[in-house]
């Protein structure tokens, strides 16, 4: 649970940055220690959390622009981005319920 | 997969700009033999390098070493890291990362940084470091805060501090991290040295995993938390650099490049040097990058396994250092027929952590 809904203004952590990488033809997220190649779309609702416009805003955005835009895919897509701590939720008064996912375990052995 | 198959750019490059570090810590993975490794490239042959690392995929650059900073040019690095569109993270003892220091970085285009501590109070810290450094490192921290920049706190976790997570948790929150790696130490170059010394006991092992989750659920609203487990008590191993040759590659201070830090003791295996050859054309074409790289190279009981593609088979460095063949199934496997020679080793782990002087033995420090 990130505790993310419609209301919420999402941005980029600090030390987050969106590219496009030439080589590989592909959006990417950098951001402390990783590398994360996204879609076309998921780049498209990333730029758009500037923690302006909220969720909503966002999703009508997206619906004007694409078809089939699913408002649970883009709310799931979210967060995990929050919990992948890769968005920060603004205040703004939307829930923030406690986060159990932070705890990123055994994955990180090199 | 075959090595041909398997071919894909890489992400990261682990740029170890100078072995000379202020610190002298037991488990530095810095090769224990130095040689050649006091030459470095100059700072325009590193910008080279940058500009072929991105032009072939690399996105993520470890500005590292020994100590980074020991280059007075590391600000010129980071701007040309940043003009070719890498993103920058500085991995840092914290001792000489001064608000004047770090401006210039900031200024040039740094993204991030890595700051090592090596226990949570000053003294202890300061005994494994080799040198009065604690108090730098808490002025660095701030000094990074102050800048904007986001901050992780790493720390090598062994048997003299594996009990501490929890005041290592919160010295990350008072110093206004935002990560925090926790790594059990991975017995290479110094470390190798001194395993019998820092290889903690299962039942430290344990609560350190257990405190780690707990400082996870305690600070997680501010805090990441990264906790990375000693193979050692493992039974299936680690999936070493994400495989050879895949994602990974590493620069050394001479311009030499490797698949992992370590390879460099795997025997006959040839380096080559950016002076010498393009980084492209190591990457894809180098005898040292495709030795291990796909799964055609696997020994059983890695070739009929299904996990192959998610571990690799393990690390090789620990194959050739555990059991004198770097194309060995990594013995951490408890399908490895040679599984034995771990255990034996985490036993004596376990005797030697019952005996007297378990804490207090001499390591040998890092040069």
């Amino acid at each position: 649970m990130t505790g993310i809904g419609p209301r919420s203004r999402l941005r980029p952590r600090s030390g987050v940055r969106l590219v496009f990488d030439e080589v590989r033809g592909s959006h990417a997220l950098l951001y402390p220690e990783g590398v994360l190649l996204i879609n076309e779309t998921a780049a498209r609702v990333l730029g758009a959390c500037t923690g302006e416009s909220t969720v909503a805003d966002l999703v009508a955005a997206l619906d004007a622009e694409y078809d089939g835009v699913c408002a649970e895919e883009v709310l799931a897509l979210l967060s995990r981005l929050v919990t992948a701590r890769l968005l920060h939720v603004a205040e703004d008064g939307s829930p923030r319920a406690a986060d159990q996912d932070r705890f990123e375990g055994d994955e990180d052995v090199r | 997969m075959s090595a041909e198959a398997e071919m894909r750019p890489p992400i990261g490059l682990l740029a170890e700009l100078s072995y000379r570090c202020p610190l002298h810590c037991p488990y530095c993975s810095n090769p224990v033999a130095l040689g050649d490794h006091r030459r470095e490239l100059t700072g325009e042959q590193w910008c080279r390098v940058l500009t072929e690392a991105r032009e072939l995929g690399v996105l993520q650059l470890h500005l590292s070493g020994g100590e980074p900073l020991t280059r007075r040019d590391l600000p010129e690095l980071v701007r040309h890291a940043r003009r070719v569109g890498l993103y920058s993270n500085l991995v840092t003892s914290g001792v000489g990362l001064t608000d004047r220091r770090l401006a210039a970085l900031v200024e040039a285009g740094l993204d991030h940084v890595q700051l090592s501590v090596q226990d949570s109070a000053a003294e202890r810290s300061d005994r494994i470091a080799g040198t009065r450094s604690f108090e730098r490192k808490r002025a660095a921290a701030r000094a990074v805060k102050r800048a904007g920049l986001p901050l992780t706190v790493n720390v090598v976790l062994h048997r003299h501090n594996a009990d501490r997570v929890a005041e290592l948790a919160e010295l990350a929150v008072r110093w206004g991290a935002d990560r925090l790696e926790l790594a059990h130490t991975q017995y290479y170059g110094w470390a190798a040295l001194n395993q019998a010394r820092l290889l903690p006991a299962r039942e430290q092992v344990e609560r350190s995993r257990a405190a780690a989750r707990d400082a996870a659920e305690r600070h997680g609203d501010r805090l990441g938390i990264v906790y990375v487990v000693p193979d050692l008590y493992e039974d299936r191993p680690k999936p070493c650099m994400h495989g050879w040759g895949r994602r990974h590659l590493v620069v050394r201070p001479n311009g030499d490049v490797l698949p992992c830090t370590a390879a460099g003791e795997i025997p006959g295996l040839p380096i080559e040097n950016v002076l010498g050859t393009p980084l492209a054309e190591i990457w894809f074409s180098s005898e040292s990058f495709n030795r291990f790289r796909g799964t055609d190279w696997m020994p059983d009981p890695c070739r009929g396994c299904p996990l192959r593609e998610v571990d690799f088979g393990g690390c090789r460095c620990q194959a050739l250092r555990l059991l004198g063949d770097a194309s060995a199934t990594d013995p951490v496997c408890a399908l490895s027929p040679h599984h034995s020679v771990v255990t034996r080793l985490v036993e004596q782990a376990q005797a030697a952590q019952a005996g007297p002087d378990a804490a207090s033995g001499p390591m040998v420090p890092r040069r």
